[in-house]
């Protein structure tokens, strides 16, 4: 019964080839449906769909901050920074949650997410757009694809396709959240895969990249590249074991081997000044 | 009111450390230079340890106070005193507190609602949330429009790679 209920709800979707929801082209991640190998194999439908179920799952956690001058100010200074990445014209889109958790997640495909708390420990656009592009780097670079793939868990892809209509089901928010999710094996692993990414977090390797790649940002915007530093000294200063602090402390280096990685990067930049816009900040986010 | 406006970022400006400690002290030997500056004249050595008040930054530069001199250190040399846990709170975090008390899931063991490693892994998808998040994005244009009002430009960056990291 499962199967064939399965097996209507692809017939469905690959019926509605070309229907975009969300920015989601529903019919062609349906259409993919295959299993994934590598990576380097997975589309941008495929990597928007599996970041879309993914930010799903965080936003299950966490609810999105109800000051919407704030949610577009993130959102401009968010896309402003990320046009001046190899990925300008991907669908990104950028929230604020309401959380007393310093941190911040990047979801594949362009979904990024902040918390209120981290926010508030911010004191410049310029570091606002620091933390950005360190995630902004995240999603350029697939790192969450690649830790997937490494994890053997990068088929949760292919078969996440198969519930691109719960997606679809957010047009319609009376039934969004009673039925979802008919396929429970799949999203057992969707919830598991998203929960150990964001918790464990990615490799060192990965945030030492995402920080020299957030400065190279940072200098492009025309933003103080310095912003970086001042951020990741502030959360040096903060005591590890505040619970505020633990999500983020275990799925990431300390800030104090972060500050040491990105050192080496500044000497290679053509220019080390930049605007900070406290003013603008303070005037919209304070 | 726009003056408090102003008022109220010079002082975040002033102590650009400012929420927090402005109390540090250097990781490291560090020259004490008269402007910020590589080329700048040395006042002195700092010790490693030597304690500092950071007064302003600008670039990768601190301005610092050691109670004998005053003068420019690299901003990479210093490390700021730890803060309490419990910290002065301002505008919307202050707002999201007052908010909080009214959920009745709030896990006391560790002080956190929401984006717990507990929370998230028993976190059911929300679709509305989703919709409204998309809801929000930001164009090309406006963006592009943001930042020409912010007098903001683009300006070319190769990457840079870091060679330590690679050894």
């Amino acid at each position: 019964m499962k199967k064939l209920f399965i097996l209507c709800l692809s017939l469905i979707l690959v019926g509605c080839s070309g229907l975009v929801i969300q920015g989601i082209n529903v019919g062609r991640v349906a259409d993919i449906g295959k299993k994934v190998l590598t990576s380097g194999d997975v589309s941008y439908e495929e990597e928007q769909n599996i970041g879309a179920q993914m930010t799903a799952v965080i936003l299950g956690g966490a609810s999105l901050h109800k000051n919407e001058s704030v949610q577009q100010y993130v959102n401009r200074v968010g896309r402003w920074v990320a046009l001046q990445s190899e990925r300008p014209d991907i669908f990104w889109q950028f929230g604020v949650v309401d959380s007393p958790s310093i941190n911040a997640f990047a979801m594949p495909g362009g979904y990024i997410l902040v918390t209120t708390e981290l926010l508030q420990t911010l004191s410049s656009e310029a570091e606002l757009a620091a933390v950005l592009a360190h995630e902004i780097a995240h999603i350029n670079e697939r790192h969450h694809l690649v830790a997937m793939e490494k994890s053997n868990q990068l088929s949760l892809v292919g078969d996440v396709a198969m519930l691109a209509g719960d997606v679809y089901q957010a047009k319609n928010p009376g039934s969004a959240n009673s039925d979802f999710y008919k396929n429970r094996a799949i999203a057992k692993q969707l919830i598991n895969t998203t929960h150990n990414l964001y918790t464990k977090g990615l490799s060192k390797d990965d945030e030492y990249k995402a920080d020299a790649s957030a400065v190279v940002l940072l200098v492009r915007a025309g933003y103080d590249p310095y912003a970086l530093v001042s951020v990741l000294q502030k959360l040096d200063q903060l005591n590890p074991d505040d619970s505020a602090l633990q999500m983020l402390f275990n799925s990431h280096p300390k800030p104090v081997e972060r500050l040491d990685a990105v050192s080496h990067i500044y000497d290679g930049l053509n220019e080390e000044t930049g605007l900070s816009l406290p003013q603008r900040f303070y005037d919209i986010v304070m | 009111m726009k003056r408090y406006s102003y008022l109220a970022v010079t002082i975040l400006i002033s102590s650009s450390v400012s929420w927090a400690s402005d109390k540090g002290s250097m990781i490291k030997p560090t020259e004490l230079k008269t402007m910020p500056k590589s080329q700048a004249k040395v006042i002195r050595v700092l010790k490693k340890d030597q304690s500092v008040v950071v007064k302003k930054r600008q670039g990768g530069w601190y301005f610092v106070d050691t109670s004998t001199n005053q003068g420019w250190v690299k901003m990479f040399f210093v490390r700021f005193e730890n803060l309490s846990k419990q910290r002065g709170r301002i505008g919307l975090s202050s707002v999201l507190k007052s908010t909080q008390s009214a959920h009745s899931d709030i896990t006391m063991t560790t002080g956190v609602r929401g984006l717990s490693e507990e929370s998230l892994k028993n976190a059911k998808p929300n679709f509305v949330q989703l919709a409204e998040l998309t809801r929000n994005r930001s164009s090309k244009k406006t963006a592009t429009e943001f930042a020409r009002q912010g007098k903001l430009k683009a300006r070319k960056q190769q990457y840079v790679t870091n060679k330590e990291q690679e050894k």
